[in-house]
């Protein structure tokens, strides 16, 4: 038997005095297995993480000694406050990992656009056409193009292979960025080690949760194939603004919703596979829908997310048509909008953490426990 | 079941604008007020029209829910060639659309310009009784004696004689096709055209001369006499109708019906288009003959677009009559079709009335398509309203040639670089827009000069009557000098106005206001092929000095072994080359490295040989070398070949590879972490 108690973890509340809550867990509880203990690395403690301790800003669990309370009633519900002020805390507290993480998309992107510019240096860095396709002028640009037909199509390969190295490596950095939210280490300077080792622990749970979120994003490509059918011809003979707008809701809305629903079930599976190791992703991925249900807090605070992703990409594309800056200040300025997507995408892990970190539903452990 | 309903009560803000757009059916349909029929009269010109050819009067009935019409026509057909007619044959154009085995259906199948032919949308023409010159009925010797049912003959028991008249009356039924291919309905938008059995044209040299009747070709448009239009047209009120020429009556009848009587003289066509809410906006166009009303038809959601128009055919009436021949008649008619039948219906030109289209959320102010449509559809009134070359057998002399002058109209109007998009930073001029988005001439199959219904299929009747022609023409222009084309293209208006003029009266009138053959042009541009290819061969440049080697003979033998002097000048070669079909005198900018050009000139026009050398002794180096600089010869394939750097420079280039870095960082951002 396991007993929930303090931990020693500098950021942990501490136990409650006098009745001390006791839980009895059954061992063969598969939604809790203790691993075996790492060997220990050069340095250090062994990476074994103890992921059933609660999250560390929330108040324990209360127990009144009743069977429903037995059965793990929710307790503390965090509010979006709790979960945005989350974000910022885990910003604030591992700026050295979130800078390495970002630092290396940005060397994938950046590799990326090497290869690109040497392939465009040898199609035309001696052909003056070219310059004026960069000034605006779009015939030069479709006539530079026409020139070099093979260009485009090397182009989209190389930008294709970053993103799909990216997508894999991205399982790696999710897993041990989770690792470190779910149990930061004691010590900062075992957070590049706490790290490694959760995404190592996590890369192939997450890759196989990754196929199995296959069925669910299936069904918004279904939905998308479906309402896009007439879109092409409604597109064509759209007049005005208000004679878009419906079209594309009908199109878009529906597969936009599914994949808002989808998203954020797979994040929160993300966040149970890792917390909870052995776990198959399926049935991560199916507790991760079920609490959409029981918590559509969830959805608002992806929603939240994806409308500033969304905002911030818009509101840059549309003031840098204006702007007459140089190459190295849209560089720049394209940085920092890329460095606060990222800022908010941890923020919005380190949310899920502390929600997932609460309770977890009862009735979904009486029916698949 | 709180929690549970919350993502079903996201839902909820979508169905009302999607339920509200199920729910938006067509307006109520009501009485329109009585039109104002016109002070002026059709033909504002001085002298009179064009001696009349073909006139008709018509009388037609339109029911607007079976979308049929039931017609009478009477034509007074003068005979002005020099051989007796000895039958009549009439073009039937609405029975292309009767069955699949027509000729337009076989060519089509189905499909013209992103439109589709509706399943049981047929439409069909029938002449129901024909009397010539008060005979008897002969619908039991009509004969049909082409492919299909577009071309009728009718024997005539009396041949009419050169410069005789024969009266011919008929009674005819339509029924509308729903509308693919320029004429027809949608929904209650009705196209007239092509809708009353019509004359053809006596062609040839006397002794042989013959009827031009083709049938109705997809790649092809039509040809007619000109004459004096007589119609008198009945409809519910409760239509909004546009026709050719000006409106001389207006009459309610009892039966909820109005009679609207139209003339138009000096015309070749006839059309007009009923629907119940349109509206209209007028303007003036000021011509040498006086004030010319200008006026746009278009559904109220699209009245934005209106404006536009309206703007544009007021420009390309004024532009036009300065550019070719002054404007004869007094109503410049837009109808601008509903988006529905846009694809269809829109993008067609008639003498006096034309039908525009673009209307579109993304041809926003700056997106200059809409107005060039107008433009274009206006200018077709001069190249084939008023000039009427025979477009079945030489589409490019009205599209081709139409399309050039309506690059020189907009490039006047929104700027030479500008006059297609000026958008935010995008920038796209007519012409080079046109040349870039056509592909290759080298891999057009057919030449200019061809019948249009011999072309190998639609892409290339397009690229090469439209888009080729008028970069032809642009060549050709910037070869000879702009303004002295100019002026003889206006002499070409002036002097071949109602007149039908070939390739043959363009190219001699050209080369007397040029004062040059351009038999060097013409037949490669024209009857050939391909296009010139432009292209930079080679570069090079070297510092100047005494030339090395062994010099002398005998006692006086020496060998000069010389370095350049420490200011000495470099010697720089450029070789041009044009390896395509089409010669074209050239401008070729060489560029120096402490940024002067210098301008040189290749004044090719097909004697010696495919390329040409030039040297130049300089202190700087040449480090780039630009043919055609400002872009004027369009006829051409070299594309990026056109310009050379010596040495690569990287700014364009970094700034490409940074945008692709960006879009590459969103994209992993959007699917990772």
């Amino acid at each position: 038997m396991k007993k929930w108690g303090a931990s020693e973890d500098e950021d942990s509340v501490p136990a409650v005095v006098g009745d001390q809550p006791t839980i009895e867990i059954d061992a063969n509880d598969s939604a809790v297995t203790e691993m075996e203990a790492e060997p220990s690395g050069p340095k250090g403690k062994a990476f074994q993480p103890d992921r059933t301790r609660p999250a560390p800003t929330l108040p324990p669990l209360t127990f009144d000694g009743s069977i429903s309370s037995a059965s793990g009633s929710l307790a503390a519900r965090p509010s979006l406050f709790t979960l945005a002020r989350a974000g910022a805390r885990a910003l604030r507290r591992f700026p050295g990992l979130c800078g390495s993480i970002y630092l290396l998309q940005l060397g994938v992107s950046l590799a990326a656009a090497s290869l690109m510019g040497l392939l465009l240096t040898e199609a035309f860095a001696r052909r003056p056409l070219f310059d004026r396709a960069m000034d605006g002028d779009l015939p030069a640009l479709l006539t530079s193009f026409a020139g070099r037909p093979d260009l485009l199509g090397a182009l989209l390969m190389v930008a294709g292979g970053a993103l799909v190295l990216y997508w894999l490596v991205s399982l790696f950095l999710t897993g041990g960025l989770l690792a470190v939210l779910l149990d930061p280490p004691d010590r900062r300077r075992e957070v590049a080690r706490w790290f490694g080792a959760g995404g190592a622990a996590n890369f192939f749970p997450l890759l196989r949760l990754a196929l199995w979120s296959i069925l669910p994003y299936a069904a918004v490509v279904i939905a998308f194939g479906l309402g896009a059918r007439d879109l092409g011809t409604r597109l064509e003979r759209a007049v005005s603004t208000g004679d878009l707008v419906v079209p594309l809701l009908i199109a878009v809305g529906p597969p936009l919703l599914l994949h808002w629903i989808c998203a954020t079930a797979v994040d929160y599976a993300r966040v149970d596979l890792v917390r909870h190791p052995g776990m198959s992703g399926l049935r991560a991925l199916m507790r991760g829908f079920h609490l959409l249900v029981a918590r559509p807090l969830v959805l608002f605070h992806t929603a939240l997310y994806g409308l500033f992703f969304a905002g911030v990409t818009v509101g840059y594309a549309a003031i840098s048509g204006s702007l007459a800056e140089g190459l190295l200040v849209a560089i720049l300025l394209r940085q920092i909008v890329s460095i606060v997507r990222f800022l908010a995408h941890v923020g919005l892990l380190a949310g899920q953490v502390e929600l997932a970190c609460s309770a977890v539903p009862a009735p979904f452990r009486r029916r698949f426990g | 079941m709180r929690a549970a309903a919350l993502p079903l009560a996201l839902l909820f803000p979508l169905a009302a604008p999607i339920g509200a757009a199920a729910c938006r059916g067509a307006p109520d349909v009501e009485v329109v007020p009585m039109p104002v029929a016109d002070k002026t009269p059709p033909w504002i010109a001085p002298g009179s029209p064009p001696p009349a050819i073909a006139s008709y009067e018509i009388q037609a009935t339109l029911d607007v829910d079976s979308h049929q019409l039931r017609g009478r026509e009477t034509l007074t057909w003068v005979n002005s060639g020099a051989d007796p007619a000895k039958e009549l044959q009439f073009h039937l154009y609405m029975n292309a659309f009767k069955n699949e085995d027509s000729v337009f259906w076989r060519e089509s199948r189905g499909k013209m310009r992103g439109a589709k032919a509706a399943r049981g949308g047929w439409g069909w023409i029938e002449v129901n009784a024909i009397a010539v010159d008060g005979g008897p009925d002969a619908t039991g010797r009509m004969k049909y004696p082409g492919p299909d049912e577009t071309v009728m003959e009718i024997p005539l028991d009396t041949p009419v004689p050169p410069g005789g008249t024969a009266k011919v009356t008929i009674l005819f039924e339509v029924q509308l096709p729903e509308v693919y291919a320029r004429t027809g309905y949608k929904g209650d938008f009705h196209m007239i055209g092509q809708w009353f059995p019509k004359i053809g044209v006596r062609v040839g040299e006397p002794g042989s001369q013959r009827w031009h009747c083709e049938p109705f070709h997809l790649m092809s448009e039509f040809f007619a006499d000109f004459g004096n239009y007589d119609v008198t047209l009945t409809v519910p009120d409760t239509h909004v109708v546009a026709a050719t020429g000006v409106l001389v009556e207006a009459r309610d009848n009892q039966d909820d019906t109005r009679v609207l009587h139209y003339k138009a003289e000096g015309v070749h066509d006839f059309v007009w288009m009923a629907d119940p809410f349109m509206e209209v906006i007028k303007a003036n166009a000021h011509t040498p003959h006086g004030p010319v009303d200008v006026w746009v038809y278009s559904r109220p959601e699209q009245s934005e677009f209106a404006e536009r128009h309206l703007a544009a055919a007021v420009a390309a009436v004024e532009g036009f009559s300065k550019m070719v021949y002054p404007y004869p008649w007094a109503r410049m008619t837009v109808i601008d079709p509903p988006p529905d039948a846009a694809d269809g219906a829109g993008g067609m030109e008639y003498p006096t009335l034309v039908t525009t289209a673009s209307d579109s959320v993304f041809t926003p102010e700056g997106v200059w398509l809409p107005e060039f449509v107008t433009v274009h559809e206006v200018g077709h009134n001069w190249f084939q309203g008023i000039l009427a070359s025979n477009e079945v057998d030489e589409a490019w002399l009205d599209e081709g040639m139409n399309d050039y002058a309506d690059g020189v109209l907009m490039d006047k109007i929104y700027g030479e670089e500008t006059s297609l998009i000026e958008w935010g930073p995008i920038r796209a001029g007519l012409g080079a827009s046109r040349v870039a988005m056509s592909g290759t001439f080298r891999e057009m199959p057919d030449p200019i000069a061809q019948r249009s219904f011999e072309f190998n299929d639609y892409r290339s009747y397009g690229g090469v009557t439209y888009a080729k022609t008028a970069a032809a023409m642009a060549t050709l222009q910037h070869a000879v000098g702009d303004e002295k084309f100019l002026a003889a293209l206006h002499a070409y208006g002036m002097e071949m106005g109602f007149k039908h003029p070939t390739e043959a009266d363009l190219v001699r009138i050209l080369e007397r206001e040029l004062g040059q053959k351009l038999d060097w042009f013409v037949r490669p541009a024209l009857h050939g092929t391909g296009a010139a290819d432009l292209r930079v061969r080679d570069i090079s440049c070297r510092l100047k000095r005494a030339s090395r080697g062994v010099f002398g003979r005998g006692g006086h033998r020496k060998v000069v072994d010389a370095e350049p002097a420490p200011d000495a000048p470099y010697h720089c070669e450029v070789v041009v080359a044009n390896v395509g079909t089409v010669p074209v005198p050239v401008e070729v900018e060489l560029v120096l490295e402490d940024g002067r050009r210098l301008s040189k000139r290749w004044n090719d026009r097909g004697e010696g040989p495919r390329w040409r050398r030039f040297e130049v002794d300089d202190p700087q180096p040449v480090v780039e070398v630009v043919i055609d600089p400002r872009n004027r010869v369009r006829l051409d394939d070299g594309g990026l070949h056109r310009s050379l750097r010596v040495h690569p420079e990287t700014e364009a280039v970094d700034r490409a590879a940074a945008h692709g870095q960006f879009l590459t960082q969103t994209a992993m951002q959007v699917l990772g972490l």
